[in-house]
């Protein structure tokens, strides 16, 4: 609230739910033009999802979270490249920040229990295990949900969260015991103590899984569980409003970027572009990158939902090597992970973009006198290339005269290379390439383009070249030699006849 | 010297870089060379020493040596430079107000354009300088020969020579000027090959040189006949020739040095004429370190090129009628008066033309036009006046002599013989081809209509010549001098006449 009075025209901040011991989960959205619902239509900023606090005792998790949002306001505007970022970000993305997801557990992780990773919610179990159907004999025995494994996707597959034994520390809540489609061999009401229908039954026969488990037709229409806890129905929530190409959930611990599945080790159907953003993200932080089923199997998780419902690629960072992160290292941890935060915030437009990568020093000028060639060059991956060089284009202005645009043409190594025709002297050019790929994407070089631009200074070239091609030499020679030397010669030859007639008396 | 003077001109400045640009650079200085022997120097040699075997001008001297009935091709050579003069002392104001405005500072070279135009568009302004130019050129004139042209080309000269070099070198240290220097001498294989690049060197050298004018007829004429004139046909071939490479070469340095890239400097370098040399070269002296001294410098080169042309000139049409007889201070009154007078269409006539609706001096350009190509008509008379005299005969009895630096061989009729009349006919036949299948948008100065209004401009001329010959001829005549006498001859003759003058009689050692 307080940053919503700093930035009224940037920040605009509203719960999307509440947890289970009442507190609000608060929505943070960041944007130029914050008030508009600019969302969904077509040439709408792209939004991205950053999310803290999935678990209470990952406290570095929402302090990441909230540093990148802190960085976006405090540099919107700024002259220099942090202030060139965020005012691009802002200015261009809609970013949505969930930073403390699990605020019960967060509080009771620190005021009770330092290891507290779940919420805070009562889990009943009757006769026939945990349930949600609570009836007035039942009590609690334990508390806490597993937020990270409550979403719908995959919730229903063994091995990756704590199925039964609801004190576990990634307990995936309840079933859901519902008929949702209808289609159960005998109709019922739910009454308390009542045996559940099980899939053979027709009761949660088609989980989340993209299958069609019971070849109806119809694919995932009567899950088995997940989004009983409210933290996920609130995110579902979100997730159904907003459409959201990327986003990142923050964690802790083990120095590790993580994309879908988790659940399986079966490559999702994006794969390449997931691994390639994955790994640019952790060449920028140092960490390991890799599909999450690699770590250890997940279910009910938050990104392989959204990946699996909305298409988000979504990514978890595991951030440092241990929970108990001392203070004066948090703002270390938290400046390792901005980078690749704001490289996600920013592939939102076109995350596809990462297929194409640059090298270090991507572009190569080489000044002539008339201007100068710009040779843009990239890492071979092995990848097609998504995009078409007929599209590419290369954007310049000279000091803060008007952009103007080149066609690229592609050289032999496959770079793309334009020629800037000079048009002043001592003023800089500035210029950046922009490409559009397969996918219709904008893939800009540098990075945040127009905001960021190459910049240079022609050098003039100092001293004598006296570089000529022979022809050259020999008409020079031949021209001079006969012209100079020949009224040289002359003036000699006349100045000593001179002398001669004056001897002569003349 | 004084030859060497009239020789250069501002078209050794605007037009010698605009035809290297247009004919591929390197493969223009081949044929241009080669011309300045084959035709410039020999055509130089023959006014020369036909001025100095007759004592008269133009007319005087073709009366001399084809008979009085020929006195109007002598006319005409004399009429060319003069007509040439008329627009030639308005080009002399522009470079006067320009050297004036790089001195104080009152010409804006940021906007060289609007600088032009408007100076172009205030004809008080122009016709200012016009009377300032002729002002100066008949104080020079009406001093004399030796007192008044000697003298002051004696200065202007050498002050030329400096000014154009220290220029050339201030532009060749600019970074990019050897790019300038490379394309001025780079030869192009298939503009070599071109029959264009020929023609054009010729023109070029013929007009630089202003071989065919009369001027070295009228110098000739002040020459003493014990006088060198064959080295110094040479001299002022050759130091028109080197003044030219100088000022080429500062350009080039200068458009390619200073200009944002090759395009605009080709560009401005194949424009040529006023648009270089008021536009353009402004634009980058204002842009380049030291442009401002570089500019007065410049300017200044001009401005002494175009006096000293304009003094040869004058003399020129003066020498003429003071062979008729008339006081020559009055005739430097009523020329004076004449060049004011028929200058003015040149100052004056000044028309928004063109796609871009640039203000350009339609008449001067069209005078420039009908005139220049009376040079290749000049150059016939001359050719017919040495085929009648007898081409050999000519270089024994008229061009060499006892007291000559150099002797003139062979070569000479073989160049008359056979390579001139060659040399004339494409020409000629060229320039008409040229001018009547130029699809230029500037009509007065090519095309079918370009071509009625020049024969039309010439006819008139002619004619009007013809008479006033008719009235003169008689005059002109000079039984004195038989010019069936070599030049030895005549100075026996006269040494004879007058035995109180003691002359050595030696051979001269050869040099």
């Amino acid at each position: 609230m307080f940053l919503e009075q700093s930035y009224p025209d940037l920040v605009k901040l509203w719960s999307i739910g509440q947890t289970h011991e009442g507190r609000e989960i608060w929505c943070v959205k960041v944007s130029d033009r914050v008030q508009l619902q600019d969302d969904g239509y077509p040439g709408s900023e792209p939004n991205a999802l950053l999310v803290g606090a999935h678990h209470g005792n990952e406290w570095i998790s929402y302090e990441v979270a909230l540093y990148v949002l802190n960085f976006l306001l405090q540099h919107y505007g700024g002259d220099d490249e942090n202030g060139t970022m965020a005012t691009y970000l802002v200015d261009t993305r809609e970013t949505y920040f969930v930073p403390m997801l699990n605020a019960d557990g967060v509080q009771y992780s620190h005021e009770q229990e330092r290891g507290w990773r779940k919420n805070r919610e009562p889990n009943y179990v009757n006769e026939f295990g945990p349930t949600k159907i609570i009836t007035p004999d039942l009590v609690p025995i334990s508390y806490g949900v597993d937020i990270n494994r409550n979403y719908g996707w995959a919730w229903h597959e063994a091995g990756g969260s704590n199925v039964v034994v609801t004190s576990g520390s990634s307990y995936r809540g309840p079933p859901d015991n519902v008929d949702n489609d209808g289609d159960a061999i005998i109709q019922i009401d739910l009454t308390p103590g009542y045996l559940p229908l099980g899939p053979d039954e027709g009761v949660d026969e088609d989980p989340w899984d993209g299958v069609d488990n019971d070849n109806d037709g119809e694919v995932d229409e009567d899950p088995a569980g997940g989004f009983s806890s409210l933290e996920t129905i609130a995110m579902r929530k979100l997730g159904d409003s907003h459409q959201f190409p990327v986003a990142i959930t923050y964690h802790s611990y083990s120095e590790l970027i993580l994309w879908p599945w988790g659940n399986t080790p079966e490559p999702p159907r994006d794969a390449p572009v997931l691994e390639k953003l994955g790994t640019r993200m952790a060449e920028m932080n140092g960490y390991r990158p890799m599909q999450g089923y690699e770590l250890y199997p997940v279910t009910g998780e938050f990104n392989d939902w959204f990946y699996s419902q909305y298409g988000t690629f979504g990514y978890t960072f595991e951030v440092g090597r241990q929970h108990n992160i001392p203070a004066d290292e948090i703002i270390e941890h938290c400046e390792r992970n901005l980078l690749p935060s704001l490289y996600l915030i920013h592939s939102a437009d076109n995350p596809y973009g990462s297929y194409v990568r640059f090298n270090e020093n991507s572009t190569v000028c080489r000044a002539g006198r008339d201007g100068m060639d710009i040779e843009l060059s990239f890492v071979d991956e092995g990848y097609p290339i998504p995009w078409s060089p007929d599209e590419a284009r290369l954007h310049y202005r000279w000091g803060d005269k008007p952009w103007k645009s080149l066609p690229v043409t592609e050289t032999r190594e496959g770079n793309l290379t334009a020629f800037v025709p000079r048009e002043y002297r001592d003023i800089p050019l500035s210029y950046y390439f922009e490409m559009v790929d397969t996918n219709g994407g904008r893939i800009t070089e540098p990075l945040y383009a127009p905001y960021q631009t190459h910049v240079i200074l022609f050098q003039e070239e100092t001293g004598i070249h006296l570089d000529f091609s022979f022809g050259t030499w020999m008409v020079l020679l031949f021209t001079l030699g006969v012209i100079w030397g020949g009224f040289g010669g002359g003036i000699v030859k006349a100045m000593r006849s001179q002398r001669r007639r004056d001897a002569l008396g003349n | 010297m004084a030859a060497l003077g009239a020789a250069i001109g501002t078209g050794n400045i605007w037009r010698f870089p605009k035809e290297v640009a247009n004919n591929g650079g390197g493969s223009f200085m081949i044929p241009y060379v080669i011309f300045l022997f084959t035709w410039s120097i020999p055509i130089l040699l023959v006014e020369f020493n036909a001025g100095k075997k007759s004592r008269k001008g133009t007319m005087g001297t073709f009366t001399k040596f084809l008979g009085k009935n020929k006195a109007w091709m002598g006319a005409w050579m004399a009429w060319i430079s003069t007509a040439i003069g008329f627009y030639y002392a308005v080009v002399m104001g522009w470079t006067l107000r320009y050297a004036y405005g790089s001195l104080t500072g009152s010409v804006s070279f940021s906007d060289a354009r609007g600088s032009w135009e408007s100076f172009l568009a205030s004809p008080l302004l122009v016709v200012l300088f016009q009377v300032i130019a002729i002002a100066i050129t008949a104080i020079i004139v009406y001093r004399g020969v030796e007192k008044g042209v000697e003298r002051i080309n004696k200065i202007l000269i050498p002050a030329l020579f400096i000014l154009l070099i220290a220029s050339m070198i201030r532009a060749l240290l600019l970074p990019g000027a050897m790019e300038g220097v490379a394309y001025l001498f780079t030869p192009k294989m298939d503009s070599l090959l071109n029959g264009k690049t020929w023609i054009s060197a010729l023109a070029q050298s013929a007009w630089s040189c202003s071989a065919g004018m009369g001027m070295a007829i009228t110098y000739g004429a002040y020459t003493r006949r014990k006088d060198d004139t064959n080295l110094n046909t040479f001299l002022t071939g050759l130091g028109d020739t080197t003044i030219a490479l100088v000022a080429g070469i500062m350009i080039f340095a200068t458009v390619f040095g200073m200009a944002p890239n090759i395009g605009a400097a080709e560009d401005a370098i194949a424009e040529g004429g006023s648009g270089l040399t008021f536009i353009h070269l402004p634009n980058l002296f204002g842009e380049m370190p030291g442009g401002s001294l570089i500019a007065i410098a410049f300017f200044l080169a001009m401005a002494f090129a175009a006096l000293t042309s304009m003094i040869a000139t004058y003399e020129n049409a003066v020498k003429n009628f003071v062979d008729a007889g008339w006081e020559r201070k009055k005739t430097i009154r009523m020329l004076t008066v004449g060049m004011l007078l028929l200058g003015l269409p040149s100052a004056l006539i000044i028309l928004p033309v063109g796609a871009d609706r640039a203000y350009l001096p339609v008449f001067l350009d069209n005078q420039d036009f009908v005139w220049g190509l009376g040079l290749v008509v000049s150059g016939g008379f001359i050719y017919y006046m040495v085929f009648k005299y007898g081409i050999t005969r000519f270089r024994k009895n008229v061009i060499n002599s006892k007291y000559s630096d150099i002797k003139i061989g062979k070569w000479f009729d073989v160049l008359f013989k056979y390579v001139i009349p060659l040399e004339l006919l494409i020409m000629g036949g060229w320039f008409v081809f040229q001018t009547i299948t130029d699809p230029t948008e500037e009509w007065w100065m090519g095309g079918i209509i370009g071509f009625l209004i020049m024969l039309a401009q010439w006819a008139i001329a002619i004619a009007l010549l013809i008479w006033l010959s008719n009235k003169l001829k008689n005059r002109l005549e000079d039984p004195e001098i038989s010019p069936d006498t070599s030049i030895d001859d005549d100075i026996e003759m006269i040494e004879n006449a007058e035995p109180e003058v003691v002359y050595a009689l030696e051979e001269p050692e050869p040099a």
